[in-house]
């Protein structure tokens, strides 16, 4: 029987993930449980944090927090991003502002959100905030920047008033930029979710994670990052739909 | 007559990354009848387009007047709409809202504006692809969106770039036979900027002849508007034979004239030159 393309790429990636599987097993028996769990290990761990309703409350928590400090990130990254395209002269004038905070991790920015937000869902809420919001703001500057001319000599010619070349040309000749950033975005948020809830929370994946290690439990602690990446792939795949429909449907203008 | 449009010693000049100057165009005169079809015929980097972006528009002459009306013209102007040989449609609208476009932006009244729109797709034939997005088009379609979106608003002048350079024989004949249909029923003053010797003399009334460098028109050759004739038609020989002979004499000449109007013009320019060069 000879296999179609997708299911042999299917087949391979079990394949895959099976010889992981195996190998974690094989590394796993040579040091304690304590140390270093088996996937059966895990999987047991696992069931006990679903069964017992922990899994559920942190996961929520987590989610909650990402999506309340992204859907915040775009709410102020986006009309910013608009403004400062839109004039240049502002974007020039602030743009070495935004690359000198840029490359500041915002792991950094942790000792100042306790100070100013103490413990609890804003700190992690604003290192989340600040993970998604300077790509989704360069992209939007970009995306601004980079409309085709043609697309302002036709608003032009046709006599469009301002706000309409800016509501029915600029903003939707960026808009398939603003998706690739919100998208990486997204992927930045969802990977400083979990630090940014080991330090300052008492909640969230993140800090299940820190709260397995005081308790020596491996198996939770890789339960945890598991659940990280799962829900990551998800959340990221979700999105790649949106972008691509979003692409196809302005006609892949970018 | 007074003309539509009167360009009068317009010239752009300006200097590249090296600091050499470039001259596309150089003290053109060229006056445009109402209701002509006029076409600017020339080879790339005479600076036909230029002179049309300054027409409709989008660039400022660095010296002369261009007059549209009598009015001089300080910018785009919704009177006076530009076809792109790369359409400028705009992806994320379909094909009806695209010609909306101009109605929208004059704040026709809706129900008004979708009327027009309608009527002007099935003058195009395009009434069957009014949801379509641009993307599901072929060349020809998009273009005839873009004839649409400018027909749409009535203009007093079309201003056409290179409009079917990039379509293939079949579809740019089809296009070229459009464009007499639609003469015949609307008299709009169009401009008509194309490489094509054929298309030139095909479509229009008058052919302005340019050449390179400083860019400039060299000749113009003149037909009788009201005379019909067929892609196959004698007519049709005769006119092509004109135009291409315009434009071999217009380029024989070329570049020892080009040398010798050169030092004519700029006897002061050279001389400072000189100085300059022997101060050093």
């Amino acid at each position: 029987m000879r296999l179609n393309k997708a299911d042999s790429t299917l087949f391979l990636q079990g394949l895959a993930l099976l010889a992981f599987l195996l190998l974690w097993q094989g590394a796993s028996s040579l040091y304690s449980p304590d140390q270093f769990p088996s996937p059966l290990d895990v999987a047991k761990g696992l069931h006990e944090i679903v069964d017992n309703g922990v899994l559920f409350r942190h996961v929520s928590v987590s989610l909650f927090r990402f999506f309340a400090a992204y859907l915040l990130a775009i709410f102020f990254a986006i009309p910013l991003g608009l403004f400062l395209g839109w004039f240049r002269p502002l974007q020039l004038a602030s743009d070495p502002l935004v690359q000198l905070l840029r490359p500041i991790s915002p792991i950094a920015w942790f000792p100042l959100a306790v100070l100013w937000f103490g413990i609890g869902n804003l700190p992690a809420i604003f290192i989340i905030f600040l993970a998604s919001f300077f790509p989704t703001l360069l992209a939007t500057i970009t995306g601004v920047r980079h409309v085709d001319p043609i697309y302002l000599k036709v608003a032009a010619n046709f006599g469009a008033p301002r706000r309409m070349t800016f509501l029915s040309v600029i903003w939707p000749a960026a808009f398939p930029h603003i998706v690739v950033g919100l998208n990486i975005a997204l992927g930045t948020g969802w990977i400083h979710l979990v630090a940014g809830e080991m330090l300052g929370a008492q909640s969230g994946l993140g800090f299940m994670i820190v709260d397995a290690r005081n308790f020596l439990r491996a198996d939770l602690i890789i339960a945890g990052m598991l659940l990280v990446g799962i829900l990551g792939l998800l959340i990221n795949s979700g999105m790649r739909y949106a972008e691509s429909w979003v692409l196809n449907r302005w006609g892949g203008a970018i | 007559m007074s003309a539509k449009i009167r360009i009068s010693g317009v010239s752009v000049s300006y200097q590249d990354g090296d600091g050499k100057m470039h001259t596309p165009l150089d003290l053109v005169d060229l006056d445009i009848r109402e209701g002509e079809l006029i076409s600017l015929l020339g080879p790339s980097g005479c600076g036909k387009t230029t002179l049309l972006n300054l027409m409709a528009g989008f660039l400022q002459p660095d010296a002369g007047r261009v007059l549209i009306n009598g009015e001089p013209v300080i910018g785009p102007d919704a009177r006076h709409v530009t076809l792109f040989q790369e359409y400028g449609l705009f992806p994320w609208r379909t094909v009806l809202d695209n010609v909306l476009f101009g109605l929208e932006a004059q704040g026709t009244d809706k129900k008004q504006a979708l009327a027009r729109a309608e009527t002007v797709l099935d003058m195009v034939g395009l009434g069957a692809v009014a949801g379509r997005f641009p993307r599901q088009l072929s060349g020809g379609m998009k273009q005839r969106v873009a004839l649409a979106r400018a027909l749409v608003v009535e203009p007093d002048v079309l201003f056409m770039d290179e409009p079917f350079a990039a379509l293939d024989t079949f579809t740019r004949h089809r296009l070229q036979d459009e464009i007499r249909a639609i003469r015949r029923r609307l008299r709009t003053t169009i401009v008509f900027v194309t490489h094509d010797f054929d298309e030139a003399a095909y479509l229009a009334d008058r052919v302005a002849v340019m050449s390179t460098n400083p860019g400039r028109i060299a000749d113009i050759v003149a037909f009788d508007p009201d005379t019909a004739f067929s892609r196959d038609s004698r007519i049709f020989e005769e006119r092509r034979a004109h135009v291409y002979a315009s434009v071999s004499h217009a380029f024989r000449s070329d570049e020892p004239e080009a040398v010798r109007e050169k030092t004519d013009k700029r006897p002061f320019a050279a001389t400072a030159l000189e100085v300059a060069g022997s101060a050093r």
